[in-house]
């Protein structure tokens, strides 16, 4: 039963690597028409530096994804802190108002995005598309950091502050360092949400601005060519690796509170 | 050596009254225990004098100075937790050093204090470990000498012992008491555990609903409880209920006598025995004989054996349970279902409120 | 120790001035956040209901005019229930097939696996849900088409079969979907089966229950809420999907979520995009406000 089981879910992992194993494969091949056997080759790689439109998307996609991360850190932590520390009525709700953000599926908060920036004045763009990945990732900033303040107990900041701290000191002495693990942690996933971010940028990109799926969906829609195989291999690593780190991070912050 | 005054507290919770204008004094130097069921408002009134919570009316005051608006962090308190909330990114050694700290005591007097404090504790040469590479006595023990170390006005400990097991309980029990002694900290210190408050504290206050029904040294409130309440929580009681007669009370069991002063003849009156002082009369020996001023038929109904001593759980004619607590000496205990007398003397009934 | 009862009413006053100024804390604390979601999201999706009431977006000078036409679309354009139907259909098909390869993967991960190489195979099974979902669908074209990978490996066992391509069908759209989250139903399956305590299936196997009825009767039943709410979180998004269908699709790959994309970058037709928009999430509204009430919140805020 057990072997079973074992083999079984190499299966099922190897079907999910399957594809992803031939884009990588498929980035190294010299053909440009996908004919296999394969032939090693470093072209398309080669290419794509010189490939204007996909490099200022890609420069655009970190842009925003690190701007994303530097304003949903914060913001999603502040929030966060009264969610989880704070009595007030309405807790709830607002909780609850996190939901939509994640549940609906994107391509509504995308064209509502859209139809709003557009009717607004706020238009397309790096910006439009700023704000629309900043609120995106503020819900799940919130998820991961409340969940970190959720292992850390209430009673060592008063604990802190019976020994004289102010109530400022005991937040920077005791609760932030403990706490610094899972906001780590929420702004990695958040740069990771901006950057694999596709259905809202599609929405709010134009056509001289946007982003690395934005700019990879117009190539696949356009026609195959080999070079998006291997911005996606380059794009594939880079998410993998931040979600390794996260998973470390969360992992850690996670043990470190408990005990 | 600080007196703490509690003058009228009040304090709700979304309209659940959990402090109803508690008063209470307690004494420079010793040890009191705020001793009740949970949801009695003790730990409430712990964080009430410590700072944590705000009152919702009256006022705390520390040697006469009224303190109630002073904030924690300037209230100089030590506080011991239920959870002991130990910094887990600091060794024991920063723990301990903290409030000192805060204080502006650095440098080689902190260091000196610290280790005075842990050696106190008795945790010399566990200074560079963290919380987690400590056991929970040890834990604990820091916990203590992070409290103590700033020589603050009162330790307050909440429910300190509770998440130990029972035989570092009863140590840490004696430790405490020494440590206490040493320091001579005025201290308040809450536990829902009777046989904890009668062994360490100097006084008890015994906490029902949000009130202090009874406050003294633990042999006076063992002795002389004044309220079903305390006689019943501190310890176990039997209760006799009836109207007063001359010489007496009458129940549905006949008369009981006590030495107390009893109210009006026509009365209603309540006493309560303790089990330890009621016997069994042996009917063979010149017991029988004994002056007890009480006695009463009953019905063994089931005996419980605890090695030293055994309880004999009785019925007496009117259907009502007597528990009887009787040392192990003699060889002979009664068997289930027999019927025996019991005996015990005018000076153990105490008249409480009923 | 009886003590007067008065206090000076100053002092009592002056301590409750602090929850006031604990307000204004949690209000600031809560305000940026919660106003870019209004920004963004909130008055965005309030903005689009009302355009969804709309006879024409109100651009330029045109007057505004109030009608429930974009809601009768499905009366008025039959094909459009077709359309529907199709977005149905891939995600009933997409969530059972998930259900069907998920269920067992999951139970598989919890049970036969220990320690270290599960946490490891638990990762690698969640990884490629965090990679990105458009790189791997376009993967997919390059297995599934003439000429690709299946059809290379199928002429390697079977040189003389002719071509295939499953490429712009019906079902490399549902490959396209179950591989994109088959995670998602192994992910909270797994949640289920592994609070499954090994007690009751010891239990039921000392009562003589073997393994076909154990797996009927007990590890299907607590599996169940990883199963429902797998398959909400599948359903829900796969109904909404738009680039799977568009990219390996092709012109089968008419939708629900190509039908709306279309109207905002297509045909410019907003209030009927909008309508169509809000009818998904009606429906999608509908299946959360269902499941809430047969699930524990547990298993939702997972």
């Amino acid at each position: 039963m057990i072997a079973l089981g074992r083999t079984y879910l190499l299966a099922i992992i190897a079907f999910l690597y399957l594809p992803i194993a031939v884009m990588i494969a498929m980035a190294f091949n010299d053909s440009a028409l996908y004919t296999l056997p394969i032939q090693p080759s470093l072209r398309w790689f080669a290419a794509l530096a010189s490939d204007a439109p996909l490099l200022s998307a890609t420069r655009n996609s970190l842009l925003i994804a690190a701007a994303t991360s530097a304003i949903a850190t914060p913001l999603g932590a502040m929030a966060a802190l009264a969610l989880e520390r704070k009595q007030f009525r309405g807790r709830s709700l607002l909780r609850l108002l996190l939901l939509p953000p994640i549940a609906i599926p994107w391509l509504i908060i995308g064209t509502a995005m859209l139809v709003f920036f557009f009717w607004t004045g706020i238009g397309r763009g790096l910006h439009a598309l700023l704000i629309g990945h900043v609120a995106l990732a503020i819900p799940y900033v919130v998820l991961i950091v409340g969940a970190g303040l959720q292992t850390l107990r209430a009673d060592l900041e008063e604990a802190a502050m019976s020994l004289g701290s102010t109530p400022i000191h005991a937040f920077f002495s005791i609760t932030l360092p403990l706490w610094l693990p899972s906001v780590v942690a929420a702004a990695l996933f958040a740069f990771a949400v901006s950057l694999d971010q596709f259905v809202i940028s599609y929405f709010l990109s134009t056509p001289g601005v946007s982003t690395l799926p934005v700019e990879i969906y117009a190539s696949i829609r356009k026609g195959f060519t080999p070079e998006i195989n291997a911005i996606s291999t380059i794009f594939l690593a880079v998410s993998s690796a931040l979600i390794l780190i996260f998973a470390q991070l969360s992992q850690l912050g996670g043990k470190r509170g408990s005990r | 050596m600080v007196r703490v005054e509690a003058r009228s507290i009040g304090k709700s919770y979304g309209g659940v009254r959990v402090l109803d204008r508690v008063s209470a004094l307690f004494q420079p130097g010793l040890l009191t225990s705020l001793l009740g069921p949970s949801g009695s408002g003790k730990t409430t009134l712990l964080r009430v004098i410590g700072g944590f919570v705000a009152p919702d009316e009256g006022e705390i005051r520390f040697d006469g100075e009224n303190v109630t608006s002073v904030p924690l962090w300037r209230r100089n308190v030590g506080m011991v937790f239920q959870s002991y909330a130990l910094f887990p990114h600091m060794t024991v050694q920063q723990n301990v050093v903290f409030g000192l700290n805060r204080r502006g005591v650095r440098g080689e007097t902190a260091r000196k204090e610290t280790a005075r404090a842990l050696e106190m504790v008795r945790l010399t040469g566990f200074e560079a470990r963290r919380p987690k590479e400590l056991s929970g006595g040890q834990q604990q023990r820091v916990a203590l000498a992070r409290a103590i170390v700033t020589n603050p006005r009162v330790l307050l400990l909440d429910e300190p012992l509770s998440a130990l097991d029972r035989r570092l309980r009863q140590e840490m029990q004696i430790e405490l008491r020494r440590i206490q002694r040493e320091s001579g900290l005025t201290t308040i210190f809450v536990t829902h555990d009777q046989e904890e408050a009668l062994t360490l504290a100097d006084s008890v206050a015994i906490l029902d609903r949000g009130k202090i029904v009874q406050e003294g040294p633990p042999g006076v409130i063992y002795e002389r409880p004044r309220t079903r309440f305390a006689a019943s929580f501190l310890g176990d009681a039997n209760f006799f209920t009836g109207r007063v007669i001359e010489g007496g009370i009458a129940t549905a069991t006949g008369v009981v006598r006590t030495d107390d002063r009893l109210p009006a003849i026509g009365a209603n009156a309540t006493v309560a025995v303790r089990p330890e002082k009621m016997k069994i009369l042996d009917e063979a020996a010149a017991d029988v004989a004994a002056p007890y001023g009480n006695r009463l038929a009953a019905v063994v109904s089931e005996i419980v054996y605890a090695g030293a001593v055994s309880t004999v759980l009785l019925k007496s004619a009117d259907g009502s349970q007597i528990k009887i607590l009787t040392q192990n000496r003699e060889a002979r205990l009664p068997a289930p279902g027999e019927s025996v007398t019991l005996a015990w003397s005018a000076a153990h009934c105490v008249l409480i409120d009923a | 120790m009886q003590l007067e009862a008065n206090v000076p009413r100053a002092e009592a006053s002056s301590s409750r001035q602090i929850p006031a100024r604990r307000r204004w804390t949690t209000a600031a604390l809560l305000a940026p956040a919660y106003g870019w979601l209004t920004l963004a999201v909130f008055l965005p999706l309030s903005a689009m209901l009302f355009f969804s009431f709309l006879k024409a977006a109100p651009f330029g000078a045109r007057p505004l005019q109030l009608t429930l036409d974009n809601y009768l679309a499905f009366i008025r354009r039959p094909y459009l229930v077709g359309v529907a139907w199709t977005s149905i259909e891939i995600g009933l098909w997409t969530t059972g097939l998930s259900a069907l390869i998920g269920l067992p993967a999951a139970i598989a991960l919890a049970r036969a696996t220990r320690g270290r190489s599960q946490q490891v195979l638990f990762l690698l099974v969640v990884l490629p849900f965090w990679t990105n979902g458009l790189v791997r669908v376009f993967s997919w074209t390059m297995v599934l088409r003439e000429g690709g990978v299946l059809d290379y490996a199928l002429h390697l066992v079977a040189p003389t079969a002719p071509p295939v391509s499953l490429l712009y069908s019906f079902p490399a759209i549902v490959i396209g979907l179950v591989h994109a989250y088959l995670p998602y139903m192994i992910l909270t399956c797994y949640l289920s089966a592994a609070a499954i305590d090994e007690a009751h299936i010891e239990a039921a196997r000392s009562l003589g229950a073997r393994t076909p009825v154990i797996f009927a009767k007990i590890v299907l039943p607590l599996c169940l809420p990883g199963l429902i709410s797998g398959s909400i979180l599948i359903f829900v998004p796969v109904i909404g999907s738009f680039m799977e269908p568009r990219i390996l699709g092709g012109r089968v790959g008419v939708t629900m979520g190509t039908m709306i994309e279309d109207q905002f970058v297509q045909a410019f037709n907003w209030p009927l995009g909008a309508a169509l928009a809000f009818t998904m999430l009606g429906v999608v509204l509908v299946i959360f406000a269902v499941s809430s009430r047969v699930l524990p919140a547990r298993v939702i805020a997972q």
